[in-house]
């Protein structure tokens, strides 16, 4: 009752907002703020497992860009499919699903291909299953590359449907975040944390560690997978090369500079990353020094890790705040 | 003379205390033991003089260390070696995949008289010569422990620290390695032992520490401190 | 349609990729056996090694001079590197340094953009280099000879160092067991630093050769080399000098062959091979070929 109350008033705020946003954001900046939410996706459902469990994971990106194809191939216009996919399979011509279905199928196909890959690359430790998931990535970029009937290869898929818009986003930004904060405040998130901060103790409690990554890893690529269609269908051409090692460094970045051991401090990455990020790029531009950008975030990343390597929330926004303004009576008491 | 001195010594892992104040000398030319059971804070102790401690997140929190006069509790552990301190870890921790001879080579990192000390670890453990060409990791516990004694030699040290030399060894084996651990005090070594084997302990040290939780509870030459009740108590 | 000739220029160009994987697996291996960090920014010293001999040969410089002029500056960012941003994690967990070292690939990548443009470099090779022996059908270039024998000599010389020196064998011995290799009076650090200042060297050599193969460099360079040279470290069995040019020969053999013997429409799956190859080997031996059990409780 009390989780009802509080989420209810969440999405009503976050509803109210969006609807001043959508009534006064230009093309421009709706389009960053649309890019943020998506970015928020990312960085929240990687935090479900690079951050809960102790997996570090960089195949991130992979499962976002099975969703990507997959929920562009089918909402793409079934008339212009014989001229376009010239040599598409016959299961798929005739493959058509509406939007939002078209989105949860892509989530599905990313979250069933991590549950194939993670029975066995997460019985890997620390840095070897970081290896073997920077190789699912390689290998999927790979495959994209090279499925031409059915990916285009390097040309990739233009004119997909525009149907993402802000509430699309950040609709699923919601449930998201909604999701992972019921995992991780449930029996099964304190499980997940005990794994995290000592995975012996936790086994020798009786925890099946295996069992616990395998489901944040599985759910965590569900919404790579839905982030993958959303992107797609707000950029409308996708190819190989959007989903690539930078993407997945940036959101490692975002994750790791807001604080991947909470849900705030992930969303947090997110929203930083496209304010600096907006902020940086005309100085690049008037310089004309290209890669200012990266080479300033990748010093930021490497400072943090130095200084602050549990990011910059350590513990949720809600609690930050409220000891805050514990604080502020405190001292006006005093 | 005084080689070591500790003087009201505190280390902590953390917030946990593993050693509370104890306070002992060593002089120069005897062999000493330090006993006490498991956790008592021997190793922890030996740990600090070598000052490898803050490679397993423990600290020095209060008191002092002294060799030969000098202050060292703020010395890096490489150079501790160099002033003539040795410890023969725990577990022997020789380098598994080196042979035996690698071994002592890198036991003689510091000295340039290598030959000859090379020369005298053969003498002592003549064994360690026809295996020189072995991969440590393969040798039988035994051998394993008088490589690690070796190699703790070859840096030509005037203070051996042997943390538990007897653990988990056959009686014949360990009557061998005491052997040789008399045979290094003649030479002028001066010895530091932890142990729980207190029988070795008392026939082959001048002078003995009881050491329960942290804390020193009883001192004295061997025969002596046998005869107090509560270390017969303590020791079983 | 496949010729003798045919498969015998596959085997030079096997044989010139694996050594290059190879030098660079070498490096990353020194590395993780003392530091236990997968150095993902290995491969931007290729790149940064290559730059550093162009910059030298535009000072007016002879090929001669800058290659080792190169490799030194090559050791001492290494050096420089390690002290910035490995030091500080020191006794950490391992993650954090890995995750360290994908911004310090950022960086590095980015920085060289930054100062030299991202437009391509040709890279210059000198006169001595330049040559092309041809047999009949059968061609050869001086360099790719030139690297397989370095690779090799260089090989010999490492292990020679790491068995004969008292160095090498410290540095062993501190990839064996940090602790007690402190004890036995061996300054961690100083020893880190070498195999930083190592690597890094043989790095920037690599970065020569690789410049010399392709003809030009950019500042993306490192990345797939230094990937490539990752997963033949991880295949050979990271830590392991043999392990690392083990993993370098199946990796160059495996790629070179499946763009030669599959069919041309497959020829653009030879990374996502390697990685198969790489999930592979960890699924059935997850300490690689060569490679012993490292974590300890």
């Amino acid at each position: 009752m009390r989780y009802a109350k509080r989420v209810l008033l969440t999405a009503l705020i976050g509803a109210a907002l969006l609807l001043l946003i959508d009534s006064f954001a230009s093309g421009y900046h709706m389009y960053l703020i649309e890019l943020m939410g998506i970015y928020a996706i990312l960085t929240v459902s990687l935090g479900l497992t690079n951050g809960f469990t102790d997996v570090f994971s960089l195949g991130h990106v992979g499962f976002m860009a099975v969703g990507a194809y997959t929920a562009s191939l089918l909402t793409f216009p079934l008339e212009k499919r014989p001229s376009y996919f010239p040599e598409l399979p016959e299961i798929l011509k005739g493959a058509y699903l509406p939007y939002p279905a078209a989105l949860i199928v892509g989530g599905l196909l990313a979250a069933a291909i991590a549950f194939v890959i993670g029975f066995p690359v997460l019985r890997l430790r620390g840095h070897y299953l970081a290896v073997a998931t920077l190789g699912f990535m390689a290998v999927v970029y790979s495959l994209l590359l090279n499925m031409e009937p059915i990916t285009r290869g390097a040309l990739g898929i233009s004119g997909i449907p525009e149907y993402t818009n802000i509430w699309w986003i950040y609709l699923w930004l919601g449930l998201t975040i909604y999701v992972t904060w019921r995992i991780v405040d449930s029996y099964h998130g304190r499980a997940m944390i005990a794994i995290r901060e000592d995975s012996i103790a936790a086994q020798s409690l009786g925890i099946d560690t295996f069992r616990y990554r395998l489901v944040a890893f599985v759910i965590g690529a569900f919404f790579a997978g839905v982030a993958g269609g959303l992107y797609a269908h707000l950029i409308t051409l996708i190819d190989p090369r959007a989903f690539s090692f930078v993407l997945t460094f940036n959101i490692i970045i975002m994750l790791i500079v807001g604080g991947m051991y909470t849900i705030s401090g992930a969303w947090l990455g997110a929203v930083l990353f496209t304010v600096l990020m907006q902020v940086l790029k005309p100085v690049e531009e008037s310089t004309g020094l290209y890669g200012l950008v990266e080479l300033i975030f990748s010093a930021l990343l490497v400072a943090i890790m130095i200084y602050k390597p549990r990011g910059i929330l350590e513990e949720e926004l809600p609690t930050v705040v409220r000891r805050w303004l514990k604080a502020g009576e405190e001292s006006k008491r005093s | 003379m005084t080689l070591l001195d500790v003087k009201d010594l505190f280390v902590s892992y953390g917030p946990l205390v593993a050693v509370q104040g104890i306070s002992f000398q060593v002089r120069k030319g005897q062999v000493v033991s330090l006993l006490g059971s498991n956790g008592a804070g021997k190793t922890t102790t030996l740990r600090a003089i070598s000052g490898t401690i803050s490679l397993v997140g423990g600290k020095v929190t209060g008191g002092s260390i002294s060799f030969e006069g000098q202050e060292i509790t703020k010395v890096p552990p490489h150079r501790r070696v160099r002033k003539g301190i040795s410890l023969v870890p725990e577990g022997r921790k020789i380098f598994h995949r080196l042979t035996v001879y690698e071994n002592l080579v890198v036991g003689g990192y510091t000295v340039k008289d290598f030959g000859d000390r090379l020369e005298f670890v053969y003498q002592l453990f003549p064994i360690l010569k026809e295996r020189r060409n072995q991969i440590a990791g393969s040798l039988s516990g035994g051998e394993q422990q008088m490589l690690a004694i070796a190699r703790g030699l070859m840096s030509n040290p005037k203070l051996l620290l042997l943390d538990e030399p007897s653990l988990g060894l056959a009686p014949r084996v360990v009557d061998v390695l005491y052997d040789a651990i008399s045979k290094i005090n003649e030479e002028g070594t001066t010895v530091l032992v932890v142990e729980q084997h207190v029988k070795k302990a008392l026939t082959h040290s001048h002078y003995i520490y009881v050491i329960q939780t942290g804390r020193i509870i009883a001192s004295g030459e061997p025969e002596e401190v046998l005869s107090m009740d509560m270390v017969k108590a303590y020791l079983g | 349609m496949v010729s003798a000739t045919y498969i015998l220029d596959l085997f030079i160009g096997s044989f010139v990729l694996w050594s290059m994987y190879a030098l660079l697996a070498i490096g990353m291996s020194i590395i993780y056996g003392i530091l236990r960090l997968i150095n993902f920014a290995h491969g931007a010293m290729l790149m940064v090694g290559a730059y550093f001999y162009i910059m030298f040969l535009s000072m007016g410089l002879d090929p001669i001079t800058s290659l080792p002029l190169s490799m030194a500056l090559g050791a001492v960012l290494g050096v420089t590197i390690d002290f910035f941003a490995y030091r500080p994690l020191r006794g950490g967990p391992e993650l954090s340094m890995l995750i360290t070292s994908l911004g310090v690939y950022i960086f590095l990548e980015n920085l060289v953009r930054i100062i030299a443009t991202p437009q391509p470099r040709v890279f210059p090779l000198p006169e001595f280099l330049k040559g092309v022996y041809r047999y009949g059908d059968f061609s050869v270039r001086v360099i790719e000879i030139f690297t397989i024998v370095l690779t090799l000599v260089l090989f010999a010389a490492l292990v020679l160092f790491f068995t004969k020196t008292k160095v090498g064998i410290a540095m062993r011995a501190t990839a064996d067991d940090l602790e007690a290799s402190v004890l036995m009076g061996i300054d961690a650090n100083r020893i880190i630093m070498i195999a930083f200042a190592l690597a890094s060297m043989v790095a920037a050599l690599t970065g020569f050769l690789w410049g010399g193969m392709y003809g030009q460099v950019d500042p993306t360079t490192g990345f797939m080399p230094g990937v490539k040279a990752f997963i033949a470290a991880v295949v050979g069995g990271i830590g392991s000098l043999t392990g690392s040019v083990l993993g370098g020969y199946i990796l160059g053999y495996a790629e070179i062959y499946s763009v030669g013997l599959l069919p041309p429409e497959y020829s653009g799956l030879r990374d996502g091979i390697s990685f198969l190859i790489l999930i592979i080997i960890l699924l059935i031996r997850p300490y690689g070929l060569f490679g012993r059990e490292v974590e300890r409780v």
